[in-house]
């Protein structure tokens, strides 16, 4: 399997992407390096890649039928270590000597992504969007803020599908209008009712898709949206430091979720055409994409893991915008404490204050 | 002397005296709802506040209106029978039509002040609840006693009107368990829903089902757009009435009265 890491030119120590200064910098000399330039570089270090696979000799244990299906070995070309991974595995660092590893044939030929959108944010910014994320939240257990342990944060280049889209929309929605008066004996409600049809044209540009299989979907369209103008033609430079996913969920599967959002978004954006009225009812649609276009991007997400009461909770942060998102456990202590306060006192206060009204009154 | 005094006395007294035996009884029933005891206890009573306020107390039930309006069936009644004090006619009656559940209330001369609109519909409240229960003689009685209470008021300057109306026992219950309610329902109501939104802040992973933030601008474009009317409909709902209607009008005779006419 094939491995690249970039080597610092000034001291040999591993390079890694830079988010401050966009570009691949050394940790140890600080030297900078101009990503463009290593466009040659990763030209010359491919050729010169050695065979996939290594045989190191050991005749041991054999694995069973089927278990090695989904399991990728990669040896760390600075240190020699043995790196497992699964078959998706497209970037990582060595867990021996922490060099920053790129399996470039995740992303040859067919498997090149179009695009990268490059990481804006570090993991400073993500451990402090997951502290500044804990704000506020008051049923939020004081344990899982105060304790703070978090297990792994990592960037990741996720893979998406990117789906252009433009599309032809028929919709139907049943519509009315109210009116209202009275005269000295009756009140008058007059519904009258309208049949309202829309047609037109609508286009969308790169609804990103999840193509990975491990990374919750939901997850991924909560961090959304992504700013995909700024993208970049894919270089593997981007991906030195941070992991990395080759897609598992390929474009015609990713198909039928971006259709479903054009068509949601097209019936929605006909909707508000529809003025003057008090009631809207939709009662048919008809979208149909007369024309679209997908790309194969990697978009940049910080995953911030940690466990609270044997329960995983994981978060995301969009590593361009830092919008962060994930789920957190209730404290239903504070839940009922809360519930006392704010309704157990004021309905005996205001029980007493009631009745002491009534009586004045009376 | 002594004797010219007491007939003196019986001189004046002898055109009340020979009026009160030509009137009729001051509870009227035609249909035969109360049994002679509560006739009987009724009239007393009847007889008792009329005398004493000298303000004609009338109760009356009859079959049918026959397609008139209760409250002037009820003044025209009360007329035609010799009620009434003085030369206003100082009185007031309830009458009741059992075949279509009417009743009419409606008063000559010194009703006019002791009954205002807003104290005719206090009234109400004191003997329409016994009436839809068919408790005839409970409603009579809550009559005579209104009146008492209505006159005696009057005659002090302070009749029954907005702003010194008193709730009836039955309301009394009503607000204190309005109040109760409200007193837990509000706080309640308030507290689940700003605990709803402190809970709904811990979760942050959401499907987005739509592609807003990815339309090409620009790019929308309507080619045909069509409103047809359908058809219209148009409900009619009758105006909410307290009861009855109310107010002052004109007996047949052209006297002005005061009364309210409703179903019970």
């Amino acid at each position: 399997m094939a491995l690249l890491e970039y080597k610092c030119p000034n001291c040999g120590g591993a390079l890694g992407f830079d988010t401050s200064v966009q570009e691949l910098a050394c940790p140890y000399c600080k030297s900078v390096v101009n990503t463009e330039t290593l466009r040659g570089l990763d030209d010359a270090l491919e050729q010169n890649q050695e065979p996939e696979s290594v045989d190191w000799g050991y005749t041991g244990g054999c694995w069973k039928e089927g278990e090695q299906d989904k399991m990728a070995v990669y040896s760390c070309k600075s240190c020699g270590g043995e790196i497992v991974g699964d078959e998706t595995l497209g970037a990582t660092s060595c867990p021996f000597c922490g060099n920053a590893v790129v399996m470039t044939s995740k992303f040859s030929g067919t498997l090149r992504p179009d695009l990268v959108l490059p990481f804006k944010l570090d993991k400073k910014a993500a451990v402090a969007a997951l502290h500044k994320h804990y704000l506020g939240k008051r049923l939020l257990p004081k344990v899982f803020k105060d304790q703070n342990h978090l297990e792994e944060i990592k960037g990741v280049y996720v893979p998406f599908w990117l789906f252009d889209a433009d599309a032809e929309a028929r919709t139907e929605y049943s519509a009315a209008k109210v009116r209202v008066w009275s005269d000295s004996r009756y009140n008058y409600r007059k519904v009258s009712t309208y049949r309202v049809r829309r047609e037109g044209g609508i286009g969308f540009d790169a609804i990103p898709v999840d193509g990975s299989k491990s990374i919750d979907d939901a997850l991924m369209e909560s961090v959304e949206p992504f700013r995909l103008g700024e993208a970049v033609p894919f270089q593997t430079a981007y991906l030195a430091g941070f992991f990395a996913n080759k897609y598992d969920v390929d474009a015609e599967q990713s198909m039928a979720r971006a259709t479903e959002r054009v068509a949601n978004s097209a019936v929605a954006a006909f909707r508000e055409t529809v003025t003057g009225y008090q009631t809207v009812t939709p009662i048919g649609a008809n979208v149909r994409v007369t024309k679209g276009g997908v790309r194969y991007a990697l978009l940049p997400v910080w995953l911030l893991s940690t466990r609270y009461e044997g329960e995983n909770y994981l978060f995301a942060m969009n590593g361009q915008t830092g919008k962060l998102v994930g789920d957190m456990p209730l404290d239903k202590g504070l839940y009922r404490a809360w519930l006392l306060k704010m309704f157990g006192i004021p309905a005996a206060v205001l029980s007493i204050l009631a009745q002491v009204i009534v009586s004045l009154l009376t | 002397m002594k004797k010219i005094l007491f007939t003196a006395l019986f001189l004046a007294l002898l055109p009340f005296g020979a009026f009160a035996a030509e009137r009729p009884p001051r509870f009227i029933d035609e249909v035969g709802l109360l049994t002679e005891a509560q006739a009987s206890e009724l009239t007393r009573k009847l007889d008792e506040i009329s005398e004493r306020h000298r303000f004609d107390t009338v109760a009356a039930v009859v079959p049918s209106l026959d397609d008139r309006e209760a409250r002037l069936f009820a003044i025209d009644f009360f007329e035609e029978h010799g009620f009434g004090y003085g030369e206003n006619l100082d009185g007031a009656i309830l009458l009741l039509a059992v075949e279509e559940r009417d009743y009419g209330f409606a008063g000559y001369g010194f009703a006019l002040e002791a009954f205002t609109d807003a104290g005719q519909r206090y009234l109400e409240k004191l003997f329409l609840p016994h009436l839809r229960e068919d408790d005839y003689y409970e409603a009579f009685l809550a009559f005579a006693d209104g009146v008492d209470d209505f006159v005696a008021k009057a005659k002090r300057g302070e009749p029954y009107d907005v702003g010194n109306i008193p709730l009836t026992p039955g309301e009394v219950v009503t607000a204190r368990l309005i109040a109760g309610g409200a007193a837990i329902l509000l706080p309640l109501i308030t507290a689940l829903v700003i605990l709803t939104v402190w809970k709904r802040q811990l979760t942050s992973v959401r499907k987005d089902d739509f592609a807003r933030a990815y339309l090409r601008e620009g790019s929308m474009v309507l080619t045909s757009r069509r409103d047809d009317f359908l058809y219209s409909h148009v409900n009619r709902t009758r105006r909410a009435e307290t009861s009855g209607g109310g107010g002052s009008f004109r007996s047949s005779s052209g006297r002005s009265s005061t009364g309210r006419s409703g179903k019970y």
